[in-house]
């Protein structure tokens, strides 16, 4: 049995344990005080000089935010609004916000109970995968409010039902369709490579498709070879079928939809080689990578539109009339799906955050460039879209008949190719 | 610095373990939370979570002793995990679910246990490699056949049965039993033997082989009702979607299964520490604390595991 020998090893490890514990994560701490910023604001509300109560927002992520990616790209948005709405914590501020990382999707539920223990007022998600529990838990707690990114409404009811749940997304296909038109007249090969995280999410297929259309519309001869990864972040794969898709499938222009500027720097380090092979941004502006092979790309920024549903959100709970929350935006009420259209034409995204076009490379001839100036016009103001009609599957069957377009659910539901694949996964 | 096998172990090292682990994971979270917030990230406990933690680390827990209390080292109990829970997915009701999980499981780990005693693979690297198979092998599930299609959009398997977690409990206890009373019977013997050697076995007068593969099978059949339990209870979203197929859970059963003592009693005590660990992540990670520092808490309790068996078996002499 024990003795007091074994007493006195067991007091001794217990300090042993705690100096070891708390002098590793002082160390640790002291190492990683530069890249890990502090986010946690005092959590008592205290009145500012303007006599507005805080509104704390919670976010939760699906991956690290130092992905450069989805995750990334959802903290960038979420310090906007920060930034925007809590410019002096002192003196003019109406949020405050907390995030929380790499939230596995089927805890979705209690890591949304525990913000609202912890005294969140609102919850934004920002996976698919968290749409069930977000779902539920807004259904448990009607006076919280929760947004939930990239997700829908089973029907009208549920619509009905959830008053105090938005969903969101901002869609890019638009600005793949120009990118496209700038890839179907630089490519000397008449033959484009994708790179996609995974190949059958109808998201991937929307950008895909958009892509390949704006390619033909000004050379019918091209056509495109798409390489799978498996995962959305991937660098090592991305370079290497960035590669293949160089050397063996004779593409010059590379367009993906991944989390890393792995392709661009494939298609940058042939540039300097003397091949001349182009690339885009996607998702943030990843030109320094790649300054020579850089075409033009689409960035996404969260910000203006977190900042529209918490101004909304926030007026319905100072003064508890819901319906400022609730029936807006008016074409679709809580249901945000963002795109191009959301800036007008002369924007540029250094001045306007909500323009998600970047600027075309010097090397793009100029007409070509009045190309995508115009289509990019027509977007905006509603008399154009990439899939307009008629649009014929791989399999040549009528998809988009004469001068239709598809609806939202449609794009949103996308699971057929259009004309012109090469190699498909 | 030499280490001296003890003539008697010291099972009181488990209990220095454990202290240090605990005095370990104190001292973190004062030294991260600046002692402010280090109640409530201790306390805020969800019940209902920290139950159906408990049940899945403990079945995951179970699943490793089988293997390394005879000396044979499956890693893969995550591989073995996504395997028990797509067949839960596919399965109609609870006990389909629960009875298919572990066939599916056992069938899973056949590959590398057949392997192992017919042609002498090294089983840790092939049950380790196997996992990334199951990743693949689920996410085809996931695309094509379990896919849910009233989903539009959403590429989502269907979702699995939902299982109570007192029910999760119960078959989590009832493996611990079920565990304890094969080792004290004569099969459980021979499978404890097999850790000091073949040749033990084999003057026994059993075939190692047959042993080998069996403590295999039966790691690998717990591992994939540990998947099946974890994607049973969950509140809400019992499904798989293509970029989270695992969970991380197979890995905690390996740290409760050393915190443990290869024991399955202790592994029950460590699992309810394990799961406890995991609350005290999320909260973490609530107050703002890298996602990264909730896994590490839960390493570190696997080191103090290790520390402990090496203390439990072995003196260190300073010269």
């Amino acid at each position: 049995m024990a003795t007091r020998r074994d007493w006195l090893k067991a007091v001794a490890s217990f300090i042993t344990g705690a100096v070891v514990g708390s002098g590793t994560t002082y160390l640790a701490l002291q190492s990683a005080k530069t890249a890990v910023e502090k986010t946690t604001t005092p959590t008592d509300a205290e009145k500012t000089t303007t006599g507005l109560p805080k509104m704390r927002i919670h976010f939760l992520y699906v991956g690290p935010i130092g992905d450069y990616g989805w995750t990334h790209a959802h903290d960038l948005g979420r310090r906007y609004l920060e930034r925007s709405l809590c410019p002096d914590p002192k003196k003019w501020c109406i949020v405050e916000t907390k995030y929380v990382e790499s939230v596995p999707e089927g805890e979705t539920y209690t890591y949304v109970k525990k913000a609202i223990d912890g005294g969140a007022h609102m919850v934004f998600t920002t996976s698919y995968g968290f749409m069930d529990g977000t779902k539920r838990a807004a259904a448990e707690f009607p006076d919280k409010f929760f947004a939930h990114c990239s997700g829908y409404f089973k029907d009208i009811d549920e619509w009905k039902r959830l008053k105090n749940f938005a969903e969101y997304f901002i869609d890019l296909y638009e600005a793949y369709y120009l990118n496209g038109i700038v890839a179907g007249r630089m490519t000397k090969t008449n033959k484009l490579g994708y790179v996609a995280a995974f190949a059958k999410l109808p998201e991937v297929i929307r950008h895909m498709n958009a892509f390949l259309l704006g390619a033909r519309e000004v050379n019918p001869r091209v056509t495109m070879d798409v390489i799978e990864l498996g995962s959305w972040y991937n660098p090592e794969g991305a370079k290497k079928a960035a590669t293949t898709l160089v050397e063996t499938n004779k593409a010059d222009v590379l367009a993906f939809t991944e989390d890393s500027p792995a392709v661009l720097q494939v298609a940058e380090d042939f540039q300097k080689r003397g091949r001349p092979v182009w690339s885009f941004s996607h998702y943030s502006d990843m030109s320094q990578y790649g300054p020579m092979a850089h075409l033009t790309g689409q960035i996404v920024n969260w910000g203006p539109l977190y900042v529209e549903m918490v101004v909304r959100a926030y007026l319905a709970w100072v003064s508890g009339d819901m319906s400022i929350w609730a029936e807006w935006p008016p074409e679709r009420p809580r249901d945000y799906w963002w795109s191009m259209k959301q800036a007008y034409v002369h924007y540029s995204h250094r001045e306007n955050p909500t323009d998600i076009v970047m600027p075309i490379n010097p090397a793009v001839p100029a007409d070509v460039r009045t190309r995508v100036e115009q289509r990019r016009r027509e977007v905006i103001e509603g008399v154009w879209d990439p899939f307009t009609g008629p649009l014929r599957d791989m399999k040549g069957e009528l998809r988009v008949g004469e001068r239709l377009r598809l609806s939202k659910d449609q794009l949103y539901d996308m699971d057929w190719y259009v004309e012109g694949y090469g190699q498909l996964p | 610095m030499r280490l001296i096998q003890r003539s008697k172990p010291a099972s009181v090292y488990y209990v220095v373990a454990f202290l240090s682990s605990l005095a370990t994971v104190l001292a973190a979270v004062y030294a991260l939370t600046g002692g402010a917030d280090a109640v409530r990230v201790f306390t805020n406990i969800n019940l209902q979570m920290f139950l159906r933690v408990f049940a899945a680390v403990c079945v995951m827990g179970l699943a490793s002793v089988f293997s390394y209390r005879s000396g044979v080292w499956n890693i893969g109990q995550e591989g073995q995990a996504v395997m028990g829970a797509l067949a839960a997915i596919a399965a109609p009701d609870v006990i389909t679910a629960l009875a298919l999980s572990a066939a599916v499981a056992t069938g899973w780990i056949a590959t590398p246990a057949l392997l192992r005693v017919w042609l002498g693979v090294n089983e840790a690297v092939t049950t380790f490699l196997t996992f990334f198979i199951a990743v693949y092998i689920a996410r085809y599930f996931v695309e094509n056949p379990l896919r849910d299609l009233t989903k539009k959009g959403f590429i989502v398997s269907v979702e699995a049965p939902f299982l109570e977690t007192y029910a999760a409990l119960a078959i989590a206890l009832l493996a611990a039993v079920g565990v304890v009373a094969l080792y004290r019977a004569r099969v459980g013997l021979y499978l404890r033997l097999l850790s000091s050697g073949e040749e033990v076995v084999k003057y026994a007068g059993k075939s190692p082989k047959l042993y080998t593969a069996l403590a295999l099978l039966l790691s690998g059949a717990l591992a994939g009702v540990g998947g099946a339990l974890e994607i049973m209870t969950r509140e809400a979203g019992r499904y798989m979607t293509l970029q989270q197929v695992n969970t991380g859970f197979g890995l905690f059963g390996i740290s409760a299964s050393w915190l443990g003592g290869l024991n399955p009693l202790g592994v029950l005590a460590a699992s309810l520490y394990i799961a406890w660990l995991y609350e005290v992540g999320i909260n973490l990670k609530t107050v703002g604390m890298p996602a990264l520092v909730a896994n590490a808490l839960v390493g570190s309790a696997m080191v103090w595991g290790l520390v402990g068996y090496v203390l439990y078996r072995y003196r260190v002499v300073w010269r």
